[in-house]
């Protein structure tokens, strides 16, 4: 079986975002990118799929929407375990396109299942992957917090208000998954950074997609107001300021 | 790496050259590997290492070995060791990339542990050691199963190391050294399984030897209470008739300096790495204090004071980088010239890695003195809250003062920058008197590059700073000859002004090759002429105070017209307060050291 994992190639989320053009563009400048940390906590999933013996995994490909200044994070994917890469050459302009984009080249794979993260730390949209299976027309989990794959058979849990539901499912499908997925990413290793060079990773052609969304313009939240030191013995004075200046009580 | 890099082949050429005239390796022309290593170093020490500093410290032997064990997984123990022994053999660059990354944990403890398992605790075997010693230990040093250790120091010999009165004789049937004496210092000592140490065979052959720790005889002794790093073990060996196997000597009798001394020329590069990285993280730490902390209305980092020492730090932490690609860029091209299969393979590497002995105590010296300088100013920025251990720059002030005293303490490495230049000069290795020769015709011309050139006052200066220190050189060796090494004040001098040419030189030749490649940038070219203005001065200062020393404060009328003749040449004609105010801006806009 194989499986794909979508990666979005994001802003680390350390970086202080900042904006040209009238507040309307992303500046990329000075910004290191990473495997957006859900998408990352998949991929580490699929590996561990992929080394279980009692599992039918046996490749795991990553395919990412992105100019070549997404191949870093490419490579890191490659080096952590994943067997091969696909990049679909063109900017990732909005859930719509990217999900179009994907679905155009999935279609003609074959695949157990896809997994992409539920949302993706930069513009946390999450609408890919429920678009992605409308596109392919196959059906999909959400908040998928766990896959196991016993031979050909695969099921997946979620976490649900109170619990977990497990459900047994038919490949192919689309798992959008969420944390839990995995415990943590995995750290590549040496030797995978150096076979991450030699290990396939095709470039495509983006297949033409209309543009849906307008970015008019972002705005970054107001700077935190300095913080009131209040002595711990002072409680009046911690219920006045609650009451009357922050109006919370 | 870019053929076209630096075809040097020996150490010490850098004075003769012309400023940027060969291009030089910097952090600059990283491969995409050597990339993608630096990152996912900073992501092990980040996750791994800087979560747990506090534990660390507390010297739990088990955590350590744990995140060395991690760290073997990954392949960060192997990068030295040959393929054939599970290795992954890589060029030295990448080695010293990951000791400049780890910085981001924030643990010199943790540093200084894992320094020695992948450096002199593991090198001596991986250079010296015959196959079934390479075998035996290799992979298990690479796994972190075994810990290593290297102990040289004993309590009468630091400085003078090769005067060490353990001693080894070999027992009547031949099958053992007997082993008495005591070493001092020996980090991971306490936790180790394998030590490479060293005795005198017979008396007088000093030589090395592969010590397990469960040798009948070798006692360990108990945990030092130091200063800093102290989450490392630090411990005194004892032998007392300790029977090492015969088979255990390490390379040849009598061969012990050898292996002594190629360990230390690689550790200074590594510590010069770690240093660095640890130069950055401190302008990291200072620069998010200073610019949260207010007083008088204002945050402290736009007080004009504070902006100087932000500048300073990141000016200085630039030259360090500068210096420290530069070499190993040089030493990794002269070793991937080396046939690699050849018996001798290693033996010609230590001879390349000596060739550049003098650049790599100049790493050493400035690394150790800049990252305590980061710290020093670091901790004044931070005021009171500095001098508390609840933030993290006062661990790092006390783990940092032991740079400036082992791989050779600074007095020890100037005496080897001063000491290289007097063998090279008198063996013609590089024609340093040639050169000497034509300082009258230097004075009587005008400066050598057109002034329509990028940086061109900056290459000026730094021209007839090379010219100065080579008269001053001159006289020296006029005055004292070979007695130099006696006159240590001179000595020293003599190895800051080297020193100060090797990073000015590199620090404007990085910066222009950046500016050719990107474009112009107003902070790196500012960075160069800081740098070079403040040589500029230091270099006057010293020759003066080296002159009078040499002329007993009678400074000859002709002498005084030669100084003269320097000073208009090195007249800084820069703004440097100015252009510290730009660099100290330009890093906060930036929220982190910035190169
Ligand atoms: C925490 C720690 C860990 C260590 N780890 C190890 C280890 O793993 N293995 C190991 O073998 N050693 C280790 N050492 C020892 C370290 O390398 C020595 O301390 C160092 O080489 C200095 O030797 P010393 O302490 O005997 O000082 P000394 O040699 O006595 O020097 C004292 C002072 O005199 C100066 N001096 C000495 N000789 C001269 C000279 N010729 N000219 C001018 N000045 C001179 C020195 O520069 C210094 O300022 C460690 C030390 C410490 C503190």
């Amino acid at each position: 079986m194989r499986i794909f994992v979508c990666l979005g190639n994001v802003p680390d989320t350390t970086t202080k975002a900042k904006f040209t053009e009238n507040n309307s563009v992303f500046d990329t400048t000075g910004v290191q990118w990473i495997i957006n940390p859900w998408d990352e906590l998949a991929l580490t999933r699929a590996i561990e799929l992929k080394e279980d013996a009692n599992s039918s995994v046996e490749k795991v490909t990553v395919i990412t929407v992105g100019t070549k200044s997404a191949e870093p994070t490419i490579r890191k994917a490659l080096a952590i375990g994943a067997d091969d890469a696909i990049r679909i050459d063109a900017e990732p302009n909005d859930a719509y396109a990217v999900a179009a984009q994907l679905a155009d080249v999935l279609k003609d794979e074959d695949f157990g299942f896809v997994m992409c993260g539920i949302e993706s730390c930069d513009y946390n949209g999450s609408a890919v992957g429920g678009m992605l299976s409308e596109f392919l027309d196959l059906p999909s989990v959400s908040a998928v917090a766990g896959v196991e794959v016993e031979g050909e058979k695969v099921s997946v849990s979620r976490t649900i208000d109170g619990g977990k539901e497990i459900i047994n499912i038919d490949t192919p499908f689309i798992a959008i998954v969420h944390k839990g997925i995995s415990i943590e990413p995995r750290i590549p290793a040496m030797r995978g950074i150096m076979m991450a060079r030699k290990k396939p990773l095709n470039v495509v052609e983006a297949s033409e997609t209309e543009l849906l969304t307008d970015h008019k313009s972002f705005e970054l939240p107001q700077p935190k107001p300095p913080c009131k030191m209040i002595d711990p013995e002072n409680v009046k004075e911690l219920f006045d300021l609650l009451q009357n200046e922050a109006k919370i009580m | 790496m870019n053929e076209s890099v630096t075809s040097n082949k020996t150490g010490g050429l850098f004075l003769l050259n012309v400023v940027g005239e060969e291009p030089i390796f910097t952090r600059e022309q990283f491969s995409e590997e050597h990339q993608e290593i630096e990152q996912m170093v900073a992501e092990f020490s980040t996750e791994k290492i800087a979560t747990i500093i506090d534990d660390i410290e507390k010297q739990d032997k088990e955590l350590s070995c744990r995140l060395l064990r991690e760290m073997g997984e990954l392949g960060l123990l192997s990068i030295a060791i040959p393929e054939k022994y599970d290795g992954l053999n890589m060029d030295k660059t990448t080695s010293i990339i990951v000791a400049e990354s780890m910085a981001h944990g924030h643990s010199g403890s943790f540093t200084t542990t894992w320094s020695v398992q992948t450096g002199i605790g593991m090198l001596p075997i991986v250079w010296f050691g015959n196959d079934k010693q390479k075998e035996k230990y290799l992979p298990k040093l690479a796994s972190a199963e075994w810990i290593g250790a290297y102990a040289l120091t004993e309590p009468e010999s630091g400085s003078d190391a090769i005067s060490a009165k353990t001693t080894a004789i070999l027992s009547k049937d031949g099958k053992y050294y007997i082993l008495n004496g005591e070493k001092q210092f020996i980090t991971n000592g306490g936790w180790a399984d394998v030590y490479t140490l060293f005795a005198q065979v017979d008396g007088s052959k000093f030589t090395a030897f592969i010590i397990d720790r469960d040798t009948p005889g070798f006692e360990i002794g108990p945990e030092e209470h130091k200063l800093g790093v102290k989450g490392s073990s630090t411990v005194s060996l004892k032998l007392n008739d300790a029977k090492v196997p015969a088979e255990n000597v390490l390379g040849e009798i009598g061969g012990g300096a050898t292996i002594a001394f190629n360990a230390l020329n690689i550790g200074r590069l590594k510590l010069g790495a770690s240093v660095l990285g640890g130069s950055k993280e401190v302008i990291n730490v200072t620069i998010q204090y200073a610019l949260e902390r207010r007083q008088f209305g204002q945050s402290i980092a736009y007080f004009d004071a504070i902006k100087k020492k932000i500048a300073d730090m990141t000016v200085r932490t630039y030259a360090l980088d500068s210096i420290i690609y530069r070499t190993m860029g040089m030493i990794d091209q002269v070793i991937a010239r080396l046939d690699h299969d050849a018996p001798d393979f290693y033996l010609k590497m230590g001879e390349a890695m000596e060739h550049f002995a003098i650049e790599s105590s100049m790493v050493k010296v400035f690394g150790s003195e800049t990252l305590g300088f980061c710290t020093d100013t670091g901790i004044q920025i931070h005021g009171g809250y500095g001098y508390i251990e609840d933030y993290p720059i006062a661990r790092i002030y006390r783990d940092t003062r032991i740079d400036r005293i082992w791989e050779g303490t600074n007095e020890i490495n100037r005496q080897i920058i001063t000491g290289y230049f007097m063998k090279k000069t008198l063996l013609d290795e590089i024609p340093l008197r040639e050169r000497i020769k034509n300082i009258d015709s230097f004075l009587s011309s005008e400066n050598s590059i057109s002034s329509s050139q990028l940086f061109s006052k900056q290459h000026n200066m730094i021209e007839a700073g090379k010219y100065l220190t080579l008269f001053v050189f001159d006289e020296a060796l006029k005055e004292f000859g070979q007695d130099l090494k006696h006159n240590q004040q001179l000595g020293e001098l003599l190895a800051d002004m080297f020193l100060d040419l090797y990073l000015s030189d590199s620090t404007v030749t990085r910066v222009k090759q950046v500016i050719q490649s990107n474009g112009q940038h107003s902070i790196l070219s500012a960075i160069a002429q800081v740098f070079t203005a403040e040589m500029a001065l230091r270099l006057l200062n010293q020759s003066l105070t080296g002159l009078n020393d040499i002329y007993h404060g009678n400074l000859p009328e002709s002498i005084i017209n030669i100084l003269r003749n320097f000073q208009v040449r090195l007249l800084p004609r820069s703004d440097v307060a100015a252009l510290k105010r730009q660099i100290a801006e330009y890093v906060y806009l930036q929220h982190k050291y910035p190169f």
